[in-house]
């Protein structure tokens, strides 16, 4: 849960911002923001999303009096004056797209567009167009934004389809055609994608890929040609022209077409990580998930964070005993695979996220605080780092003690798996180094730093005898 | 209510392009749109050349 006040992330529009106190989400509408809602809220569109959850539920709150008070005296930074509260339904865990796989941002980029066409319908549009506005309820996307919705304009284009195209298009057209990862690129630059660099990025043969020389080629060069062009000018012309409500539908068609086609095929080696799960042995495998549910039905925790989730086989044990499960991998077609394996089974409890936790995401934006650290997103009450430790103590060079140090500093309790020197993983992993380096890297020295932090409340060795778990509660 | 966008700069060529791609409709709406300005249109590939951003993203 974000730390209470007006949400440092929902600046961009004055007409609508978002507060979070210590109960709940809740939206400031201006008055125009607040005729914008009631048109939504009154639209067959709002009630249709709204039921099945591809709409986050809200509804306007009564008693706001006080909430509203004290947000209008002279220390308030809000562009214009609050008229009205809504109150939102809350997200288990926000994450962002830097963090999505292809496969989620192709989804959410969908779920926008079908908003938008139904928006259409009714004399409604989206006045943007950002991934920023989608979150998950595990592998089910569920749009955040009901100040995105405004009263239709006769005659105005689309105010999102250049943001589209940043945000959404063109990193899942560098992701489907190029295979260069489209988080690196967003995390990098919050505003997506220009479409003078996508064009540089999708140049030579790539431009004769379905809609490349359209949405990419010709949108640079027009951005360039029309550069200096006042957008008030434009818009006058466009309108005179008589441009319709037709036009943003058939483009949106059109953009939806074009995206629900877009296809990804992760590399053969990109599946690599598939193979460490297979070198267990099934009894091996069958003990560690015993471990596991043990820990989970004696922690019962409400969020537990599955670090280096791979297949997700804990994330689904720890999901069947009632917990919210954050899915974290580094490797983009490992969790390509298990979103598309949960979203197959419209899973609400598991989130798979793509992050690499020797460096997970950091505070972005303004003032470093629009998109927050995704280790500030959330405390686990349980931690699963299973087959992790030493990629993080060999691979990555973090120091044994400050991964026990990390994992403490969670704030909940933790199953851990540590695999001795002799394992034939860490063999691997230790032959790309010289032979005196990781000296830390040993059991005795790591039950240490465990217990000055945790009490250890089972330990088991596996059957391969180089494998040892450890159900850790931390101390008070 | 005012015809201003409400807080996202839409991009002078991006709203001309929305035009551009809306199919038999949207070319209407572009040609009356240029109709004024026909010449500059039709010699807009040529100027755009001229410019070395865009020869580097020319077809070979």
């Amino acid at each position: 849960m974000a730390p209470a006040g007006i949400e440092p992330g929902s600046f961009r529009d004055p007409d609508s911002r978002v507060l979070v106190t210590g109960d709940g989400v809740y939206r400031l509408l201006s008055d125009d923001g607040l005729a914008d809602w009631r048109s939504l809220a009154s639209s067959e569109l709002f009630e249709r999303a709204t039921a099945d959850g591809s709409l986050i539920g809200t509804r306007e709150s009564n008693g706001d009096g006080e909430l509203l008070a004290g947000l209008d005296g002279p220390d308030s930074t809000l562009v214009k004056p609050p008229a009205a509260v809504l109150r939102h339904d809350e997200i288990p865990f926000v994450s962002y797209p830097y963090e999505w796989s292809f496969g989620m941002l192709r989804d959410a980029a969908l779920l926008e567009l079908d908003l938008l066409l139904a928006a259409l319908d009714e004399d409604l549009i989206l006045k943007d167009a950002t991934p920023y506005n989608v979150q998950w309820r595990g592998a089910v996307p569920v749009f955040i934004d009901v100040g995105s919705f405004e009263r239709l304009r006769e005659g105005e284009p689309w105010a999102g389809y250049r943001q589209f195209c940043m945000q959404f298009l063109y990193p899942l057209m560098v992701q489907a055609h190029r295979d260069v990862a489209f988080q690196p690129l967003l995390r990098g630059r919050l505003e997506g994608i220009p479409p003078t660099e996508a064009a540089r990025l999708l140049g030579g043969r790539h431009r004769f890929h379905r809609g490349v020389l359209s949405n990419v080629v010709l949108h640079a060069r027009l951005e360039r040609r029309y550069e200096e062009n006042a957008g008030k000018q434009v818009r006058g012309e466009l309108k005179q022209a008589r441009f319709s409500a037709d036009l943003i539908r058939a483009n949106a068609r059109r953009l939806r077409k074009l995206v629900a086609r877009l296809e990804w095929k992760p590399g053969a080696s990109a599946w690599a990580r598939y193979r460490e799960t297979s070198s267990y042995s099934d009894e091996d495998s069958a003990r560690k998930a015993d471990f596991v549910r043990e820990a989970v039905e004696t922690v019962r925790p409400s969020l537990t964070w599955d670090l280096g989730a791979n297949d997700g086989a804990y994330s689904r044990i720890a999901a069947e005993a009632g917990s919210y499960v954050i899915a974290l991998d580094s490797d983009h077609a490992t969790i390509e695979a298990l979103y598309r394996s949960l979203r197959e089974a419209e899973d609400r409890s598991i989130l798979p996220l793509v992050a690499d936790l020797a460096d997970p995401s950091p505070g972005l934006g303004w003032r470093g605080m629009e998109r927050r650290p995704l280790l500030d997103r959330g405390a686990p009450d349980l931690t699963l780092c299973l087959a992790l430790v030493h990629h993080l103590a060999i691979t990555a060079n973090v120091p044994l003690a400050e991964v026990v140090e990390w994992l403490a500093d969670l704030g909940g309790a933790a199953v851990v798996e540590f695999p001795t020197r002799e394992d034939p993983m860490v063999e691997r992993l230790l032959a790309a180094k010289r032979d005196d380096s990781h000296p830390d890297y040993d059991r005795g020295y790591f039950e240490s730093r465990l217990e000055r932090r945790f009490e250890v409340e089972r330990r088991e060795q596996l059957g391969s005898g180089t494998r040892f778990l450890y159900r850790l509660s931390p101390r008070a | 209510m005012d015809a201003v966008f409400a807080y996202l700069d839409p991009g002078s060529g991006s709203m001309i392009l929305q035009a551009i791609l809306g199919g038999v409709a949207g070319l209407v709406v572009a040609l009356k749109m240029f109709g004024r300005r026909m010449f500059s249109f039709l010699t807009f590939w040529k100027r755009d050349e001229a410019s070395p951003a865009a020869v580097e993203s020319e077809p070979d």
